[in-house]
């Protein structure tokens, strides 16, 4: 059996400090310039944005994991075609759109609904939050439609702009309002509706 | 068309959107399964450079899902590189091996990956009759057993785990701290 | 040499595909992830359980064994916790947990990591060696014996872990698992068994 060639990577006690101070962009030039300990430090960045998002338009922390670990392996492998002046935030947050979609689809081919009430779990934590408020929250989130939960979901709980947004799912940001707007509308509605209930 | 910003939320929308934007922890397994799965694949190459339009973003996903692609599916050299690097971040090689030289395909399952086959294919030898991959792990105990062609195999050369293994033995690896 | 290892399989080992993965359900993992929540707020690693509900569910079982497998493990821990010293790693106790699991008395485990000043690398590598053994048919008090005795005279994880293969070699090779033990375990070091009418 032949041993891979080693490359001599010397660890440094500063390589962990100085790469926490590198910007987005840096640290992806850093990757494309040999240096795959500053991917380390992009996920450890992103991870919890990502699962955020994956667990609330998913309603699982499994199905979350999965899709977050897929998306950064892809970023990862695509790197070479990022474009360092563009936002490699919105670029990962494209690619875990686009992960989230595809499970989304294949879960619905495989229970035959779009959304499980069932699926929707208590298991992500909310700090101070009561169990039952916290599932009443996610009951609700589940019944949006998914166009409207993946627009609520970047525009008031990632933060994004609408032109981020825009560039991230390919929609119009006149849609993209729109949705949004409904959203929160339904939301509102439904959290009212538990409330009474 | 006016967005609705927080700002003019209802108070309790307002609240369950604070509460939305509470980020879960990340969990030290998915961290370590994630890192091993990105040490497995492919070295990025430096490319044409393009701006991401989205509708090549979501075609190239679509046709993915289409053509049943998997970026785990395929057994690409590993580069020494990129396991050091890892390492020199995070965790320790650690060089699993199986002889099989009729298999066409033998993939490593195990706590570290959560038991996905295909998500850390082995390569074959240049002489075929050997198959290996490096994975970073953080030190612990960790059950394992590789997938040839589709049946689960422990390994011979490894202590077996105990415990319900649900009729297929499975094999321990024990990676140290330094 | 896969036609080997195959020949061994057929004759040992239960071929199993793992096309016929599961996924649990819901219910299921709610209660493997109470489980996990518990062991977490006890300060036990609580990884391995969901780990052992993800090998079931690659290896199709259905949801009562997985939680069945999955509360032992649970069990086993909490017991492997109470007989370590409080520094012991999580490896170490999920190892610990293993022994526990093929019959090592839970004293026999404390006094193992206690009284031979063991560091906690090399008592979990001891604690997978002796698991092994007595899951090869060793006599649990003949596997603590021996590995106890050379544990503290220092020998090596690479010794040890020859120990281990040579002794499942021997026993494939019709061995009984006792005799195997004590012939490896002179060979590494003549006090390492306890003659018999010593114990």
């Amino acid at each position: 059996m032949t041993n891979p060639a080693r490359h001599v990577v010397t660890p440094s006690l500063f390589d962990g400090y100085h790469r926490t101070t590198m910007t987005d962009a840096d640290l992806v030039r850093a990757v494309l310039g040999g240096d795959d300990g500053a991917f380390t430090t992009l996920v450890d960045r992103h991870s919890r944005m990502c699962l955020r998002y994956a667990t609330r338009m998913l309603g699982n922390e499994q199905d979350a994991e999965d899709v977050t670990q897929d998306a950064f392996v892809r970023a990862y492998r695509a790197l070479g075609r990022f474009d360092a002046s563009a936002e490699f935030r919105t670029w990962l947050m494209t690619i875990l759109i686009n992960r989230c979609r595809s499970a989304a689809g294949s879960r619905a081919r495989r229970d035959g609904m779009l959304v499980r009430d069932d699926d929707v779990t208590a298991s992500v934590a909310a700090n101070g939050d009561d169990g039952a408020t916290r599932d009443a929250i996610e009951r609700a989130l589940a019944r949006l439609e998914p166009k409207q939960r993946e627009a609520f979901l970047l525009k008031h709980i990632e933060e994004l702009s609408y032109e981020e947004m825009r560039d991230a799912t390919g929609v119009g940001v006149s849609a993209l309002k729109m949705r949004v707007q409904r959203a929160c509308e339904r939301l509102q509605q439904l959290l009212e509706d538990d409330r009474n209930a | 068309m006016r967005d609705l910003d927080t700002g003019r939320m209802s108070p309790e929308l307002a609240r369950t959107v604070r509460r939305l934007r509470r980020a879960p922890g990340v969990s030290d397994d998915w961290r370590r399964r994630t890192l091993a799965a990105i040490a497995a694949a492919g070295r990025p190459h430096r490319g044409v450079e393009w701006r991401v339009r989205p509708w090549m973003a979501i075609a190239a996903g679509l046709s993915c899902v289409a053509l049943g692609a998997s970026l785990f599916a395929v057994a690409t050299p590993r580069h020494a590189r990129v396991g050091e690097a890892v390492r020199a971040t995070t965790a320790p090689l650690v060089h699993f091996t199986f002889d099989a030289p009729q298999a066409r395909s033998v993939s490593l399952v195990g706590d570290f990956n959560a038991w996905r086959a295909g998500v850390l294919p082995l390569r074959r030898s240049a002489d075929g009759r050997t198959w290996t991959v490096e994975v970073p792990l953080l030190p612990g105990r960790y059950a394992y057993s590789f997938v040839v062609d589709g049946s689960i195999a422990p390994d011979p050369a490894a202590p077996r785990a105990t415990g319900d293994d649900f009729g297929t033995p499975s094999s321990v690896v024990l990676v140290r701290g330094s | 040499m896969f036609a080997a290892i195959a020949a061994v399989a057929a004759v040992a080992i239960p071929a199993s595909t793992y096309g016929q993965g599961r996924v649990v359900s819901a219910a299921a993992r709610d209660s493997v992830t109470a489980i996990a929540d518990s062991l977490r707020a006890a300060g036990l690693p609580a990884d391995p359980v969901l780990a052992k509900m993800a090998e079931g569910e690659l290896k199709g079982a259905d949801d009562q064994r997985i939680l069945r497998a999955v509360r032992s493990l649970a069990h086993e821990l909490r017991a492997a916790r109470e007989a370590l010293t409080e520094s012991a790693s999580p490896g170490t106790i999920v190892a610990a947990a293993s022994a526990v699991h093929v019959g090592v008395r839970i004293d026999d485990v404390r006094a193992l990591a206690r009284r031979h000043l063991v560091r906690d690398a090399d008592l979990a590598g001891a604690l997978i060696t002796l698991a092994d053994l007595v899951a090869n048919g060793v006599p649990a008090a003949d596997a603590v014996q021996a590995i106890g005795s050379l544990v503290a005279q220092g020998v090596s994880e690479r010794d040890l872990d020859g120990l281990r293969a040579g002794v499942a070699q021997d026993v494939r090779g019709g061995q009984p698992p006792g005799l195997a033990l004590r012939t490896r375990a002179r060979a590494l070091s003549p006090r390492a068994v306890a003659p018999l009418d010593d114990r």
